[in-house]
């Protein structure tokens, strides 16, 4: 018999890896949403995030959340970069071009991770490792709580960001129509490259708070795409709520597939819910009309 | 106030304008007369930086502005009323006007155009909180014109506000026109419908298969004996 608490604790595990998820999903929604790009390179600032922090704690042996401001400039600044030297160029091109320019990417940062710190896993070191906190009889860890609230945390500022700040109003309306947005005095070019900071600052969030909860390595980057497209989808292009519902659903499914049928099954369950809502939904949860 | 000068168009391969040459004076009412497919919505897409024209050049107050990106050309004052509006529907009406107003020169004077815009469509105020896309097709046209001027411009291009509407919605937007003239802002409107178009315009240009075929005073062009045949059917 598996016991009651067991499968609580599986849920939260499923909540926990949900919140990466949202914090990687809804980077990668704004940016679908403002520009149209698609951004294959979009898990590579998560597993920059999370090396960062990895790196800076080790090396100074400090508290490793005290580094999330630096996971977030460095993951932002380089999420910039891509836009820059890159989607920039080749924006309303066909989407082939931007495929291959950010499996470009994608090459460039894994490698350069290599170089910088192995191939070896690695996994930020936290003071609050063997720290639990006993809610209503099962162990929530430490780190666990503090990934929870962090997402909250980001989720809520970013949401008051895109529907209060008058830079989310216009990213808004850039994504509602463009060509109107430029009409009426919009700087579109400032706007997009604003939305790939938004983006690459959650994607540091998420890859320092996953160091700790999960582990990193410089080739993790592509499943976190995958995923992240995959949640998109799933939840509804364009929407960002559809990416965050999606996110821990998706999360949940997944810790679920994973205690119950093996490792193995983790990805196949969230590409058969995938396949399921696309037949049921396609335009995906939260996705409007067609 | 505007100049353009013999500028060439072209989507891809395709040439839309050819050689069209346009001079807009401060204070008027111009209206850009054309058949569907003429060029009248490339033409106001080049004049607010949406398309480059290959070759020629357009001047507001002297200045060349076909280089600039299109949020420097809302800058110097044009604004622009995009054909079907093109509101932004998940928004409300107050956020949508506000949009318009977010040039740094603009958004020292919010409050005021606002303002302005409430008292020119008080239905807007009535609605501000709703969203766009729930308005009638007359309020939607309102609110296109509104979040244009809340820029405060000096120049105001229209493309088409009669589609979708009919006889006395635009008759409020003909005389709303003729009360944004009067405080002061030049108006150059994109028009299919003749009627409304010889209502307002001081002057007339015929565009036809991305040529000026045809310009002129309105009593001039009521005259034309192209024009009768071709618009106003006698
Ligand atoms: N994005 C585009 N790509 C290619 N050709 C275009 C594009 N937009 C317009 N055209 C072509 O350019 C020509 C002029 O079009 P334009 O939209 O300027 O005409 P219009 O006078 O505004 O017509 P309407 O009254 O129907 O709005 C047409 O032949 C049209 O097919
Ligand atoms: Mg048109």
């Amino acid at each position: 018999m598996i016991g009651g608490s067991i499968i609580i604790q599986v849920l939260v595990w499923g909540i926990i890896l949900g919140c990466i998820y949202a914090l990687a999903a809804s980077g990668f929604s704004l940016i679908f949403g403002v520009t149209k790009v698609i951004n294959l390179a979009h898990g590579e600032l998560i597993m920059i995030g999370g090396y960062v922090s990895f790196w800076l704690a080790v090396l100074t042996g400090l508290n490793p959340y005290l580094f999330i401001p630096l996971a977030v400039a460095v993951s932002s600044v380089i999420s910039i970069v891509f836009y820059s030297l890159g989607f920039h160029k080749i924006m309303g091109a066909e989407k082939l071009r931007e495929a291959f320019l950010a499996i470009g990417f994608t090459y460039v940062i894994e490698n350069m991770a290599v170089l910088m710190w192995k191939e070896d896993t690695r996994v930020v070191p936290s003071p609050y490792r063997q720290q639990f906190i006993v809610v209503g009889g099962f162990n929530l860890g430490v780190d666990q709580l503090i990934t929870i609230a962090g997402t909250a945390i980001v989720l809520l500022a970013f949401f008051f960001f895109i529907m209060k700040t008058k830079w989310g109003k216009m990213a808004r309306a850039v994504s509602q129509n463009r060509e109107a947005a430029m009409m009426i005095g919009v700087n579109v070019v400032r706007i997009d490259m604003l939305t790939f900071a938004v983006s690459g600052a959650m994607a540091g969030v998420g890859g320092a708070l996953l160091g700790v909860i999960l582990y990193l390595n410089p080739y993790m980057g592509l499943g976190l795409t995958i995923m992240a497209f995959t949640i998109v989808v799933f939840g509804g292009m364009g929407s960002i709520l559809g990416a965050v519902v999606g996110a821990i659903i998706l999360g949940i499914a997944q810790q679920y597939a994973v205690f119950f049928l093996g490792g193995e099954w983790s990805y196949a369950v969230a590409f058969a819910l995938l396949i399921l809502i696309l037949v049921l939904r396609p335009q995906g949860l939260f996705g409007g009309g067609g | 106030m505007l100049e353009v000068n013999q500028i060439n168009v072209f989507y891809g391969d395709l040439q839309a304008l050819w050689g069209v040459s346009l001079r807009v004076e401060e204070g008027e009412k111009v209206v850009l007369l054309g058949s569907n497919g003429a060029g009248k919505t490339t033409l106001l897409k080049t004049i607010s930086g949406l398309l480059r024209p290959k070759s020629g050049e357009i001047r507001f107050f002297g200045e060349r502005i076909d280089r600039l990106p299109p949020y420097k050309i809302v800058e110097k004052g044009i604004s622009h009323v995009p054909e079907g509006r093109r509101l932004f529907p998940d928004m409300t009406v107050l956020e949508n006007l506000m949009l318009g107003a977010y040039t740094p020169e603009a958004e020292k004077r919010m409050g005021d155009m606002l303002e302005r815009v409430y008292n020119m469509f008080p239905i807007l105020r009535e609605r501000r909180n709703q969203l766009a896309e729930t308005l009638s097709g007359g309020e939607q046209q309102m609110l296109a014109i509104g979040r244009a001027l809340m820029s405060n411009p000096k120049l105001l291009l229209l493309d088409e506000p009669s589609t979708g509407l009919g006889p006395i919605p635009m008759e409020k937007v003909l005389n709303v026109l003729e009360q944004i003239n009067k405080e002061g802002v030049t108006i150059l409107l994109v028009e299919q419908n003749v009627h409304y178009a010889l209502k307002l315009a001081e002057r007339v240009y015929l565009l036809e298969n991305g040529r000026i075929v045809a310009s002129g005073s309105r009593d001039e062009i009521v005259k034309d004996e192209k024009i009768k045949k071709a618009y106003i059917g006698i």
